[in-house]
């Protein structure tokens, strides 16, 4: 547990150095989203019906809480960690140390995770005063933008570790990251979709975070029972930690 | 342009970075079919006199005219004729072996069929044919240099500039380098190169100048400069025990010998005409080293009694 | 005479193509790269114009109103022209000016600093065009252009690219490091949002709207706008002539920031 804490230590001081550049991805974009496609599209959306009744900007908020906090945690898993294998020499420092692999893992996801959680925490503030948040029971909601996050960490670091070219980096974030964040439910509802491409949103992690937050939040009912979701983002989560290590096991000792 | 008009000629020229002065005044002129070299230590202004010469940097004052056109003003046709290895690589890290140097063939407007053979038989040259469709980052330190001299020759140029062309290589790979240039100069093509290694300005260089902080310290032959810096040889004389300020007073004992002395930290340089005679006047003043050494003078010894012993970074 | 001045333009014309030539020959390996800038503007219009488009309904510009999602595929194609020319010539130019020493060793050669500049925004260029025809042709397959008139966007695509290719050549020739990189995403996400792309900016407040009116990318997007859904407004000549300004001014401050920073 020591050495984890060492590994994570590593990063939040790095973290230090790094944190202006951050502001944007964590801060501004959110409220980018919420003013240019919350404020200046929902100026145009006149029937509430389908999307329970809210404001257009109050329906998506929830969701771009959950999306604001997968991207940061899932944007510190890409460059930085092909990077500090790479190019930097973190890793190669940290290998002749006593740290093993898993406590490499560990350190750096919870990192992650972290940073995730903050700008999670930043972004409901941002909420409260654009004044879209109705329940007591919103601040709950950071759970599930975590949960989403930790879902996909995992999968994204051993991505990361795998890879040989930083092309691969943009193509996942492209092909993977934009279809998730767009077609998630945080902007319509899933119903707008023909039913295949439905059962396709299903598999994103962001559609249950989403709309675990919207529950928190909103007061929105969720599709399945609660459980289930959380469930989902938990398994799916944890597979993607194991692969992380895997991955990195793999990449040091080859 | 006549025959025996100089191909280089720099009059009194001058550059200078704000204030700092890299390149003081200095003349020289390099004929055809001639392996020219600058002799210094980093920052004696040998690389940007070579840019200078090249092209990609402009003289603060003096003239300097290349192939007999003025570098400010005719920069462009000037390249055209030059093939430069520069001291950093700067191969195109997203290119194969065999694309470096057949786009780089293309800046020079050389056909496209052309520049295709010209690059298989490059490679060929530098002996990384096996090679041609692996990326340059593949590569290791030396042969990354032997591609940047076959990119240097694909235009078939007049010149061929080489700034520390060895700086960093392995031996073998030093010696696989100065193969090919000393190929290029039987060939006839004009070679001017920069380096701080005296073993190879003596193997490749017709004619030197030294450089020390911006200015020509001596210019001649290898030959010609040894024999009027230093003596023809060099007694090396060791004791074995003795600490440097021993060495000093040792050598003020030496005082009035036939020959130079010159006390280093861990021996003493004995620079005479007749080594024998020398020694044996050591001998004959009860001094007896622990091991003599005696060598002809080379140019080392010359570099070091023109800039000095001090460190120039 | 007339025949040296022919050898002379050729010859003068022919440096940027060699530097084109080598983009060219690095593309054909990384083509999955170019092709993920053209899917994301593809992304943001099935999602947000078709998505969102069914809450919104129709949207009403220059009198007749539209389909939200007819109104929104002009905006992402001109913002693919601008990710095209903005990615070539900010991170691509960046990276072989300071890192790769690439445009140093293209200097030894009879290119001068201004063949390099002209030669990779003719690049961005041509990634732009491939941009702007491929989205025009996926949309019109999707059903959402009804007019002719939208092959002018086009040129129109071209002229954001250009813009474009004159803003992120300086950028580059200015930065010192990678980091300054997150404000140019910034800025270019901030236009992205707030240049009419996903509602007209009439709902803007004045003083934003003036602010707006600085954003080359909306003056493309009033061009492709007009072309694609076919009206014209006097007001589109000054789109154009503004972007055109861009262009030129940034080209040429560009170029003279080439030299400075190639010569030394």
């Amino acid at each position: 547990m020591n050495q984890t804490i060492n590994a994570f230590e590593h990063w939040m001081l790095n973290y230090r150095r790094v944190w202006p550049g951050t502001v944007f991805s964590g801060f501004a974009m959110p409220i980018l989203f919420m003013v240019g496609i919350g404020l200046g599209v929902g100026a145009y959306v006149t029937d509430t019906s389908s999307i329970g009744g809210v404001s257009y900007v109050a329906f998506i908020a929830p969701g771009l809480l959950a999306s604001t906090a997968m991207q940061v945690t899932i944007g510190e898993m890409t460059w930085p960690v092909f990077g500090a294998l790479r190019w930097g020499a973190q890793y190669k420092a940290m290998q002749a140390s006593p740290l093993k692999p898993i406590h490499m893992v560990n350190g750096h996801l919870m990192y992650g995770l972290l940073r995730g959680l903050l700008s999670a925490v930043v972004f409901l503030l941002v909420m409260v005063a654009f004044g879209v948040v109705s329940s007591a029971w919103a601040p709950v909601a950071v759970v599930p933008a975590v949960l989403t996050a930790f879902s996909l960490v995992g999968w994204m670091y051993a991505y990361a570790v795998t890879v040989n070219f930083e092309m691969s980096l943009s193509i996942v974030q492209r092909f993977v990251i934009v279809p998730i964040t767009l077609f998630s439910g945080v902007f319509f509802p899933l119903s707008q979709l023909p039913q295949y491409l439905q059962a396709l949103a299903w598999i994103s992690p962001l559609w249950h975070g989403a709309e675990l937050s919207r529950w928190a939040v909103n007061g929105a009912e969720t599709p399945w029972f609660w459980g289930f979701h959380v469930l989902y983002l938990v398994v799916v989560g944890l597979i993607g930690w194991w692969m992380a290590y895997r991955r990195l096991t793999i990449r040091l000792t080859y | 342009m006549s025959v025996d008009s100089p191909l280089i000629h720099a009059q009194n020229l001058v550059k200078r970075y704000g204030d700092f002065v890299a390149v003081n005044g200095i003349d020289l002129s390099v004929h055809r079919g001639e392996a020219f070299g600058f002799l210094g230590a980093n920052g004696a202004g040998k690389s940007t006199t070579m840019r200078m010469i090249g092209c990609v940097s402009e003289p603060s004052a003096g003239d300097l005219t290349v192939l007999g056109m003025d570098t400010v003003k005719q920069g462009a046709e000037i390249r055209a004729r030059l093939g430069v290895v520069p001291q950093e690589d700067t191969l195109d890290t997203e290119l194969t072996l065999f694309e470096n140097l057949v786009i780089y063939a293309r800046y020079f407007g050389i056909k496209y069929k052309v520049a295709k053979a010209r690059a298989r038989e490059l490679l060929e040259f530098v002996q990384l044919a096996d090679r041609a469709d692996k990326l340059v980052d593949e590569l290791s330190g030396g042969m990354k240099r032997r591609l940047t001299i076959a990119r240097a020759l694909v235009n078939e140029p007049d010149v061929v500039m080489l700034d520390e062309p060895t700086t960093g290589l392995d031996p073998q790979a030093r010696h696989l380098v100065w193969e090919r240039l000393f190929q290029l100069k039987q060939r006839g093509i004009t070679i001017i190169l920069t380096t701080h290694y005296m073993d190879e300005a003596e193997q490749l260089c017709d004619r030197l100048v030294i450089m020390d902080a911006g200015r020509i310290a001596s210019e001649g032959s290898p030959r010609e400069l040894i024999e009027r810096h230093v003596t023809r040889e060099v007694v090396e004389l060791r004791f074995n025990g003795l600490h440097t300020d021993d060495l000093a007073e040792i050598s003020a004992k030496l005082d009035g010998i036939d020959g130079q002395v010159d006390p280093l930290p861990d021996r003493i340089l004995l620079y005479s005409d007749h080594a024998e005679t020398a020694l044996a006047e050591v001998r004959a003043r009860g001094l007896e080293p622990s091991s003599v050494l005696e060598r002809r003078a080379t140019l080392e010894d010359v570099f070091l009694r023109l800039t000095g012993r001090r460190l120039i970074e | 005479m007339t025949t040296l001045t022919v050898l002379w333009v050729r010859a003068r014309s022919l440096r940027p193509g060699a530097m084109m030539e080598r983009n060219f020959h690095v593309h054909r390996r990384a083509w999955l790269i170019m092709l993920t800038g053209l899917l994301e503007p593809l992304f943001y219009l099935l999602g947000l114009g078709i998505g969102v488009g069914a809450l919104v309904g129709e949207i009403t510009v220059g009198g007749r109103s539209y389909e939200y999602a007819v109104f929104v595929a002009p905006a992402m194609l001109a913002n693919a022209a601008m990710i095209a020319a903005v990615t070539e010539t900010t991170f691509n130019v960046f990276g072989k000016l300071k890192f790769a020493k690439l445009y140093d060793g293209i200097m030894a050669t009879p290119m001068r600093p201004m063949d390099i500049a002209w030669g990779e925004g003719l690049w961005a260029l041509v990634r732009g065009l491939v941009y702007v025809v491929a989205f025009i042709v996926v949309t019109a397959a999707f059903g959402m252009v009804d007019s002719l008139w939208a092959v002018l966007a086009v040129p129109a695509g071209l002229l954001i690219s250009a813009a474009f290719v004159g803003i992120g050549l300086t950028l580059s020739t200015y930065f010192k490091s990678w980091t300054d990189f997150d404000w140019v995403m910034a800025i270019v996400f901030v236009m992205f949002f707030f240049s009419g792309t996903f509602a007209p900016i009439e709902t803007y407040p004045t003083v934003l709207q003036w602010l707006v009116y600085l954003s080359p990318l909306y003056h493309g997007i009033e061009l492709t706008r007009g072309a694609m859904l076919g009206f014209f407004d006097p007001m589109m000549i000054v789109n154009a002539v503004y972007l055109l300004v861009v262009t030129a001014v940034g080209l040429s401050i560009a170029s003279r920031r080439m030299s400075r920073l190639l010569y030394k």
